[in-house]
């Protein structure tokens, strides 16, 4: 070979190499990247979680993962568990999931809730793609495609990118950086929507009447056994509480029969929904699912029901489990936050502010303002923000216990900069009363408008704001 | 197997290495049964057509040769010719024709004749039979010999990068460097950079511009009759743009498939979109086409011999039977006669128009006087466009008369041309793409070579900065599996 081939083939070679790379990061970007929805995957947080820390496994799909909470078992007990659950979860997918999990973990009970079992494939598109595109291409993933697609698409969902191409129409900040709550969050999908006027079918009150299971049906539920078998875990159903129709309830008892056949438990959770306390007119987002407040009922009776009947390790202070510590610390942000957000008075708000975690960084932006609340001011002033200093106008930050003011608007110095984490950064300037641009995060126009105070929140452990509102 | 699939790039990649790696005298069988599995992967039993106008050809071209009178020559090459045009006809034109006398029974009071027949038309039968018709002609006026090798001629017919779309080769040309398969090592490292260039730049032209401008250019092509001038027009502006990169890349790609296998086909489009004329354009549009029409119709008919009545009479019958090998429908037609009209009035004009100039002291040879030729040569082509892309003859002059009558220029500042088909981040791709296009053709134009050549003759960063660009720009902009038709952010589909 002379020297000219050889070049030629070493600057082939690189070029394959490089053009590969890239094609690798571009694939990273356009890639599917939620399971529940807005970035939130709960796949994305089992490929974050290190080997055999799961103890307890709860499968299923959006029922599962807005009423089950993994962080109040946590927090009451130290029970490893984790949300295996997707949007539109289906039979199929359900087994998958279960398999992909089980490749590196070793849940000794894995509890799958039922509604998969009266639906197909569902109607919703982006359902599909959650439930096949989030599992990394392996076997287990071909598999589960195999069984899933039709022919026609399945040559689209193994390779993928015929799918996912497209998403340059949407693609956001977190398609190009870490969705920092995918690193620990266990699969839960937090939501404090109140929908009052929810309800729950009277089936629950009635007789058992088992229906017929389908032959599929009975397949889901062997397939299932067998797995528990396989893997040494304790299979249980579940039927998390929402508006269900006589059919379905039929179905479930007809579960429950197969259950008891087999020696195994299932808890019908909308039977027992009065039991658990839970009220219709607060605990449930909508029709289908539970919320923050029905779920951490859910989720507390779940703790003691399996702590009760298993032998399961209690894990805090182990520093491996330090996701679901970081899961309770979001969840009790989220919580914190919701509150915030439903203060209507900034004396109300500023009452909460010393509940503040080391990782909320809390911003308090006043204006001079004509008629300006009393009330407000005292509240300011009992926050520590003297008078005059209101009167001057300004922003201070409250971090870690400590209040500093950061900006005065009466000084007309140049913005002030505040970087927050890499990627984010918080500008403060003056450019009036009234007046937009006066604070901005990430090109965000979050200025008071007209308002006297403003509040902002911005969380280090999610990398983000999570509260603004203006008074 | 289109080109642009998943087959192609695994089929390509692993034809191309055995055509390497073969022995010599084993390749031209390899690439003739590449072929003929690429040719079956569309539907197995159009083996049997192309295998017949294979052997009818071959074995005409021979006849041919080994004939002593020129009759016999003459009647053995008129054979062959109706045969073929017969099966073309059968398979393509028959519904035509029986669609056209049910219509004149009609009118008489007959009852109109069902289609005993229920043909599939077969993918590329124009072209592959164009191209052996050429063949048998070139036989007999002697610009070739008959071809005594079977595989030889078998891939002249079949060779796939050209075999579905063209170019329609010429014997001359490609048999040729059939022959030399067996004689020269054809692996050349610029053949194959400049050949794979040629390739992705194809499909950047097919997929991310065609295919996007197809989604516009579909929707007001179907509601004609409820948009504006403005749709409209853009309409056909963009179908322009459209059956140009869709053709363009379909050549490009197969050019370059054939220059990575060291065999050069002849260019089929050279910036027909620069014409200064229609007679230019037609010298750089679909070039094998019109000169196969020039060569072995116009030609034989008189050409511009027998006085200037029958030259613009054989120009306009040529054009029609353009018109109509594009498709088995009056409006294919119409678009032909559009063509042939545009050429026989530039001609008689032409006196008239240099006349003009002179009185007005018009400056020819400056670059204003080039672009404003250049734009009415565009607006003609593309408003003859309308026939050939409209459902039929009448939806074409609705379509038309809407254009000038149906003023709506509000639509490009209240925002409400990106509400007919494509958004704006669409709109902006397709510029985006539009203005790469144009500087490729810039390029092509001035110095006469095209992109693959082009970028082989360049330092290596731009090279690939270029091929990789093309690339990432075909996967993540090309219009390709399933699309998410609906603006909305599925993420929040829940």
């Amino acid at each position: 070979m002379n020297k000219t081939t050889l070049k030629r083939l070493i600057a082939a070679v690189i070029f394959v190499i490089v053009t590969l790379g890239l094609f690798i990061k571009t694939v990273d970007i356009l890639k599917w990247k939620d399971t529940t929805g807005d970035y939130v995957s709960s796949l994305e947080q089992l490929y974050n979680t290190p080997d055999d820390l799961i103890d307890v496994v709860f499968v299923g799909s959006s029922h599962t993962y807005c009423g089950i909470y993994p962080c109040i078992m946590w927090e009451k007990y130290g029970i490893s568990a984790f949300d295996m659950s997707v949007s539109g979860q289906d039979r199929i997918s359900a087994l998958y999931h279960l398999e992909e999990l089980l490749k590196k973990q070793k849940p000794s009970v894995v509890v799958v809730d039922l509604y998969a079992i009266t639906y197909g494939r569902g109607i919703v598109e982006g359902n599909y793609y959650r439930n096949t595109l989030s599992l990394k291409p392996s076997v287990n993933s071909y598999r589960h495609m195999k069984e899933y697609c039709t022919e026609d698409e399945f040559k689209s969902y193994l390779t993928r990118l015929p799918i996912v191409h497209t998403r340059y129409r949407e693609l956001q900040k977190y398609d190009f950086v870490d969705y920092l709550p995918n690193d620990f969050c266990r699969g839960e999908g937090l939501t404090f929507n109140i929908d009052p006027y929810a309800s729950l079918s009277e089936a629950r009150f009635s007789e058992p009447f088992p229906a017929e299971l389908s032959k599929e049906d009975v397949e889901w539920l062997d397939r299932l056994r067998k797995m528990s078998e396989e893997h040494g875990f304790s299979l249980e159903f579940m039927v998390m509480p929402y508006d269900t129709g006589y059919h379905e309830q039929g179905v479930y008892d007809a579960v429950s029969l197969y259950a008891d056949r087999y020696g195994l438990q299932m808890n019908d959770l909308n039977r027992m929904a009065d039991g658990l306390g839970l009220d219709i007119k607060r605990d449930f987002a909508d029709a289908l699912h539970l919320n923050a407040f029905g779920a951490c009922k859910v989720s507390d009776w779940f703790a003691d029901y399996l702590t009760e009947r298993y032998e399961l390790k209690d894990h805090r202070g182990d520093e491996s489990y330090r996701q679901w510590d970081d899961d309770l610390r979001y969840f009790y942000h989220k919580l914190y936050v919701n509150e915030l957000k439903d203060c209507n008075s900034a004396s109300a708000l500023l009452k909460k502010a010393d509940r503040l975690d080391k990782d909320e960084m809390f911003f308090v932006t006043c204006e001079a303002v004509e008629g300006a609340d009393p009330e407000v001011v005292e509240a300011l002033i009992r926050f520590g923000i003297e008078k005059e200093a209101q009167e001057r106008g300004g922003t201070w930050l409250l971090v870690d216990g400590v209040l500093t003011q950061i900006y005065d608007n009466t000084d007309n110095e140049w913005p002030k900069i505040v970087k927050l984490g890499n990627l984010n950064t918080m500008e403060i300037k003056y450019n009036g009363p009234g007046e937009g641009g006066n604070v901005r995060f990430n090109n965000i126009d979050l200025s008071n408008k007209g308002a006297q105070v403003g509040f902002l929140i911005y969380d280090k452990l999610i990398g983000d704001l999570t509260l603004y509102k203006t008074y | 197997m289109l080109f642009n699939s998943l087959e192609f790039i695994l089929f390509f990649p692993a034809v191309t290495l055995g055509f390497f790696l073969l022995p010599k005298r084993v390749k031209p069988v390899w690439l003739l049964l590449a072929s003929y599995f690429f040719y079956m992967c569309w539907n197995p039993y159009y083996i049997v057509l192309i295998l017949l106008t294979t052997f009818v050809t071959f074995l005409s071209g021979i006849l041919i040769d080994k004939s002593k009178g020129q009759s016999s020559k003459r009647l053995i090459m008129a054979l062959c010719i109706v045969f073929n045009i017969g099966i073309l006809v059968l398979f393509k034109y028959f519904d035509f024709i029986l669609l056209n006398l049910n219509k004149v029974f009609g009118v008489f009071g007959v009852r109109a004749v069902s289609n005993p027949f229920n043909f599939l038309l077969p993918v590329g039968i124009s072209f592959y039979t164009f191209q052996a018709i050429g063949y048998v002609i070139d036989v007999y006026r002697k610009d070739v010999k008959a071809e005594r090798n079977f595989i030889d001629y078998a891939l002249f017919v079949s060779f796939f990068p050209q075999l579905v779309a063209g170019p329609i080769e010429r014997s001359g040309n490609l048999l040729c460097q059939i022959k030399d398969i067996r004689k020269k090592n054809l692996f050349d490292y610029q053949n194959a950079v400049s050949g794979f260039g040629l390739m992705l730049w194809g499909l950047f032209l097919k997929m991310v511009i065609a295919d996007r401008a197809a989604i516009f250019v579909d929707k007001v092509f179907t509601e004609y009759y409820a948009l504006g001038s403005v749709e409209l027009i853009f309409g056909a502006v963009l179908f322009s743009l459209q059956i140009y990169a869709d053709f363009a890349g379909y050549s490009s790609v197969a050019i370059g498939a054939a220059r990575v296998m060291g065999i050069r086909l002849m260019d089929n489009f050279d910036t027909p979109y620069f014409s200064k004329s229609i007679a230019e354009f037609w010298r750089r549009w679909h070039i094998s086409l019109s000169f196969w029409f020039r060569d072995y119709l116009y030609i034989p008919l008189g050409g511009n011999r027998k006085g200037t009545f029958r030259k613009y009479l054989n120009l306009f019958i040529t054009f029609m039977v353009s018109g109509l090998w594009h498709g088995a429908s009056w409006n294919y037609v119409a678009w032909g006669a559009v063509h042939g009209i545009y050429q026989i009035v530039g001609g008689i004009t032409k006196p008239i128009r240099e006349r003009c100039y002179d009185r007005l002291n018009v400056k020819r040879n400056t670059f204003s006087f080039g672009l404003l030729k250049r734009i009415i040569t565009f607006l003609l082509v593309a408003f003859a466009w309308i026939f050939f892309r409209a459902r039929s003859l009448k939806a074409s002059l609705i379509y038309i008369s809407r254009m000038f009558t149906c003023f709506d220029p509000w639509v490009l500042f209240n925002e409400g041309i990106y509400g007919v088909a494509l958004s704006r981040k669409e709109f902006n791709i397709l510029i985006v793409s539009v203005i790469v296009l144009f500087a490729v053709s810039v390029v092509k134009y001035k110095k006469k070579i095209d992109i693959g050549t082009f970028l082989y003759e360049e330092n290596l960063w731009f090279r690939w900065a270029a091929l990789i660009g093309l690339i990432l720009s075909i996967v993540v902009f090309g219009e390709y599996g399933i699309d998410f038709s609906s603006a909305k952010f599925i993420y929040f589909d829940f």
